[in-house]
């Protein structure tokens, strides 16, 4: 494990982990309530915490999308964001040129490259941030709240870019979002007082903690789940998958298949 | 309140308020403390400033709780020092008292705002104002939290790309703390705009005049002085 961390209790929040083992690798979701301690929870992953007690064990190279992306812009240009880590020592292996080109076009950062990140708007800092820690390749990956200030086309692109990641690192996010962290992360810790150890299935944590509904789907959704009703947790994310969940519902209510 | 004509520019008396204020607190001299009480005195006779009722309270209340405060914070429980840190307080609220007749604060705000328009253009200054508030009061520890962010952001990127860095990583939390601190103020100064505050319309209160030059002249040479005497 690349990642241990024992008995330990976080400040302010109170946020006890008796016992957490990151998995290898993978995409998970930390979910829980405002203030219950996750982005806190991140700090002590990448060295930004100090607790008093319990052990903290991190042997893996962490990086970190923060929930602020200014706390993460530095440089008078994207281009310097992109590549002072770098200190310009491989700036001439074409392997690695290759990679800042494709890294500079997932994130459709060339129309901004030579701008000031000061001047850009939140969800493109949020780009150049991700675009950094794209470049600078961890074996774990925190992001909190990344999907803050993009538009739905940048939340598509960055859940396709995360699942093509799935198998080669291990991510864990941080986001309120449900409906986007459904659409495509089986599993995830609910971390409310107490951090869950083992990763629980999302729809289910979802179902068990997230209320109220914010929209009405989500409200029959809940409706339906609570009357045993053979839905996925899943269903109600996607309008078309949400119809033909209810329609073959409906088709077993007319036979009778279900009272 | 009862106050003449005012002897200068709002914005040279808001001078002589923050100057004077300093000159006082630094003051750790008697003969020094007794000519700044007789220049004060001087002042309200020429402009026959009269104190309110509750002005004149104040002035002997506010010394004494502070004298007290400073005596019963004080381990050794030093009377002379804690009688001296009661009359210079008293002394920066006597000024703060007289210049406060002499000129309104709105009149004072208003001025600063237009002359340094000048400089700033149309919006509005007093979000920065806010932030210098801010930093006083309550904005260091925040940014002392937002630097340590940068700092560990710093550290992560160079640890990721196996660099070793330069001596400019050190600095690198700069940026982003400058440039927070002016979007934040800049977001008060929006937010002031937007409940209607319009500085570009401030009516002008009151001329430059030669002696206005003189009495900014002449208070920024007692001014450092002083400083340069006392610290």
């Amino acid at each position: 494990m690349a990642i241990v961390i024992e008995n330990v209790v976080l400040p302010y929040s109170g946020l006890r982990i008796p016992s957490w083992r990151a998995p290898d690798r993978g995409l998970y979701g930390v979910v829980g309530p405002n203030g219950s301690g996750k982005s806190q929870f991140f700090s002590l992953l990448y060295g930004g915490l100090k607790v008093p007690t319990g052990t903290v064990s991190v042997t893996a190279r962490v990086g970190c999308v923060m929930q602020h992306p200014e706390h993460q812009l530095t440089e008078s240009s994207v281009a310097e964001e992109l590549l002072w880590a770098f200190g310009g020592t491989k700036h001439t292996d074409p392997r690695w040129r290759r990679r800042v080109d494709q890294t500079v076009a997932r994130w459709q950062l060339e129309p901004i490259w030579n701008q000031s990140p000061w001047t850009l708007s939140t969800g493109q800092k949020r780009r150049v941030v991700l675009a950094v820690y794209d470049l600078l390749d961890p074996e774990v990956l925190l992001m909190d709240e990344p999907t803050e200030g993009l538009d739905r086309f940048w939340r598509t692109n960055l859940k396709n870019w995360l699942i093509s990641e799935k198998s080669a690192r291990l991510i864990l996010i941080i986001s309120h979002d449900w409906t986007w962290l459904l659409s495509f992360i089986e599993t995830g810790f609910w971390c409310e007082r107490v951090l869950d150890s083992t990763a629980a299935d999302l729809g289910r944590l979802w179902y068990c903690h997230n209320q109220p509904a914010s929209s009405p789907l989500e409200e029959l959704w809940r409706e339906l789940l609570s009357r045993n009703a053979p839905v996925s947790f899943r269903g109600w994310i996607d309008s078309e998958r949400a119809l033909q969940q209810v329609v073959k519902l409906w088709n077993q209510v007319q036979h009778r298949q279900i009272p | 309140m009862e106050s003449s004509a005012a002897p200068a520019n709002p914005l040279v008396m808001l001078q002589v308020l923050f100057l004077g204020l300093i000159i006082i607190f630094i003051t750790n001299r008697v003969w020094l403390f007794g000519a700044e009480a007789a220049a004060l005195t001087a002042v309200q006779w020429r402009y026959h400033i009269r104190m309110t009722r509750t002005e004149a309270l104040g002035l002997i209340i506010g010394p004494g709780l502070w004298a007290l405060l400073a005596y019963v914070n004080h381990r050794s429980g030093d009377v002379s020092g804690a009688l001296w840190d009661g009359f210079r307080f008293g002394g920066a609220l006597w000024l703060s008292i007289i210049i406060v007749h002499l000129s309104a604060p709105a009149d004072m705000i208003q001025q600063l705002e237009r002359t340094l328009k000048k400089w700033l253009g149309p919006r509005t200054i007093i979000g920065q104002m806010s932030l210098i508030a801010l930093l006083v009061m309550r904005y260091i520890p925040a940014l002392r939290v937002t630097a340590k962010r940068v700092n560990t952001d710093v550290r992560m990127r160079r640890h990721l790309a196996g660099h070793e860095g330069t001596w400019k990583d050190t600095l690198r939390f700069l940026t982003p703390l400058v440039m927070i601190s002016i979007l934040r103020s800049e977001r008060i100064a929006e937010s002031i705009w937007a409940r209607g505050w319009r500085p570009n319309i401030i009516p002008v209160t009151a001329g430059w005049s030669k002696r206005d030059s003189v009495i900014t002249a002449g208070v920024w040479i007692v001014f450092l002085l002083t400083w340069k005497v006392l610290i």
